[in-house]
């Protein structure tokens, strides 16, 4: 088998430089590996065959004839099923999307496209980005490349698997309170939730608009920082899409990491924390002292209320942005319903799964008449105090570090009929989504079955190079390194 | 926190969904669960803080308003379920019977 599903984005872009291969045959060797493993992991929901194969071979014939390359020339991505892609399925892991033929492309997927990428299709997700685990996707579950029997995590499950597996050279997720990192913690790659706006929203199906953005999923923090490049910017078709300019490559790269002071908050490490987990990151901080990195405690006080403010206010907004599906514009349709009131709700009682149907329930009983004030604006309150815990911690320290997940991957099935427990594995992911701040996930090690442990790097609003230096940093001390399941590991 | 049934079907009403009698019993148990937990919030005093809505900092951009082509020529038809000449098909929303029909 073919060795440059391997490689990485950084190496792969050199390879085209010098001619060492075409698209063709890097496009080839990936569409091979997924019809030999997606049948068992099910990381794509469909695969693009020969949209790929076209398209890789006209750039075969820019690479012959000379002249400059797109900064993501030939590279072959996947996508969550969430985000739009023109004259393709966006299904959100949904019954109710099945029929959905994306009329555009996402703001994201346009730069992509014009600088050079090639998809190869669309990655599973839980329904409508909603769980932890890609075990709500109306289409069957993903399963871990590391461990078939365990979950990827969610909601980009398919996204990371696809990255892990080495279905693609990177990937694009989203993340709505750790639907990227927690995914890339549990297969040990590279995950990436950018500063609220940084990001273009625009062509990415809403679930809560003022937490979701769009991020990539690669096997290194290069790689990350280069597709990170590539999607931010501003959108004057996103009105959230900020306006600052984004830093050239080099300079989200250069930082001297070494010189930075992390914060470590004593708020994370409670009850719940694996040993093997809680050690990984304590060895990772002390390798990075010796280096010269300092590392102080920090407090952030209104840790333990994250997930209730999370769960109140992105299943509010949910509840709102879910209220589309109808069954009139787009998407499915319940039959033989009497009454328009009687579509309405067939429908959305046919087409939504339980999780969907659990969140928009909580989501409409927050903001209904009697339980506003206790529990919405309650709740924006609450998420007012951790914003302000962030604030004063970053007058400290250069950037946060925590474990991603409190556990390593868990079994398929383990969570799933128990909502709550489901809820606090995004324990230590979901406050930087109230905040709206950046954060990154990276591979420390494995555990002693083998399973991956993530990290997670959280910085200010818009310093995101913070996250990339330190992650290149931690990779070098990682070894061997961790980027997917190795060349010599069998998957299936 | 408990929840009533009743309240759990007020929701689903609002909600726009069909629930089957199982679903009703799943979600009060699943709901009061949450409910529960959630209810954490209440230890804290609040009264001085005002509510964050939105972490845009920045504030909301508006687009300058010139006028410029129109996104993609959607063919709506192609996206809905039931579509007939530039009218998308639903049942009828006025409950009639026949002899107001006839008054029509």
């Amino acid at each position: 088998m073919s060795n440059l599903p391997f490689l990485t984005l950084a190496e792969l872009r050199s390879g085209y430089s010098r001619k060492e291969f075409q698209p063709s045959e890097v496009i080839e060797a990936h569409l091979k590996r997924i019809e030999a493993l997606n049948p068992e992991l099910n990381a794509y929901l469909e695969v693009f065959a020969d949209g790929a194969r076209d398209r890789a071979r006209t750039l075969d014939k820019k690479l012959t004839q000379g002249g400059p390359l797109g900064p993501l020339f030939g590279i072959p991505l996947a996508v969550k099923d969430v985000l739009c892609v023109e004259g393709t399925k966006t299904t959100c892991g949904s019954k109710m999307l099945e029929p959905f033929i994306a009329p555009y492309d996402a703001s994201c997927i346009r730069r992509l496209r014009d600088q050079g990428a090639v998809f190869l299709g669309k990655t599973n997700m839980d329904e409508f980005a909603m769980g932890s685990s890609t075990e709500n996707s109306a289409f069957g579950p993903t399963r871990n490349p590391f461990a078939l029997e365990r979950v990827p995590g969610g909601s980009s499950g398919g996204s990371a698997a696809a990255v892990a597996a080495h279905l693609c050279q990177a990937a694009l997720g989203s993340d709505t309170g750790g639907s990227i990192r927690q995914p890339a913690a549990f297969c040990g790659i590279v995950g990436l939730k950018p500063t609220y706006g940084r990001v273009s929203r625009y062509g990415l199906v809403a679930f809560a608009s003022s937490f979701d953005q769009i991020g990539p999923m690669a096997k290194t923090s290069e790689d990350a920082a280069i597709l990170f490049w590539a999607i931010a910017g501003h959108d004057p078709k996103d009105m959230t899409s900020s306006a600052r300019p984004v830093p050239s490559l080099e300079a989200l790269l250069g930082q001297d990491s070494r010189r930075f002071r992390l914060g470590l908050p004593k708020e994370y490490f409670v009850e719940g924390m694996d040993q093997e987990v809680r050690d990984a990151l304590l060895a990772t901080l002390a390798n990075l002292e010796g280096l010269g990195v300092q590392v102080e405690e920090v407090s952030l006080p209104h840790t333990p209320y994250a997930t209730a403010v999370y769960y109140i206010l992105a299943t509010s907004e949910a509840s709102s942005n879910l209220a589309r599906y109808d069954g009139v514009k787009y998407g499915f349709r319940a039959k033989d319903a009497d009454s328009l009131l009687e579509l309405y709700e067939l429908t959305r009682a046919a087409g939504f799964g339980p999780e969907v149907k659990r969140r928009i329930m909580l989501g409409t009983y927050a903001l209904s008449a009697g339980y506003y004030e206790a529990y919405y604006k309650k709740a924006a309150q609450v998420r007012r105090l951790i914003l302000e815990d962030f604030t004063r911690a970053f007058e400290k320290v250069d950037a946060i570090v925590s474990p991603t997940t409190p556990t390593p991957p868990f079994l398929l099935g383990e969570k799933i009929e128990d909502p709550l427990t489901m809820y606090l594995s995004d324990i230590y992911t979901n406050a930087l989504n109230l905040a709206g701040l950046p954060g990154m996930s990276l591979p420390i090690a494995r555990t002693g079955d083998g399973l991956p442990v993530g990290m997670q790097i959280m910085a200010p609003a818009f310093m995101e190079e913070r996250l990339f230096c330190l992650g290149s940093l931690i990779e070098e001390l990682t070894n061997p390194p961790i980027r997917g399941v190795p060349f010599d590991q069998p998957i299936a | 926190m408990g929840i009533e049934r009743e309240q759990v079907q007020h929701i689903a009403r609002l909600s726009r969904l069909a629930l089957s009698e199982e679903e009703l019993t799943l979600f009060k148990g699943q709901l009061a669960r949450i409910l529960d937990y959630i209810g954490m919030l209440e230890e804290l005093d609040t009264s001085a803080t005002p509510p964050l809505y939105h972490p845009n900092a920045e504030g909301l951009s508006f687009r300058e308003d010139i006028p410029m082509e129109n996104g993609p020529a959607v063919d709506l038809k192609c996206l809905a379920p039931e579509f007939d000449e530039g009218h998308f098909l639903v049942p009828s929303i006025l409950e009639t019977n026949t002899s107001e029909q006839e008054r029509v």
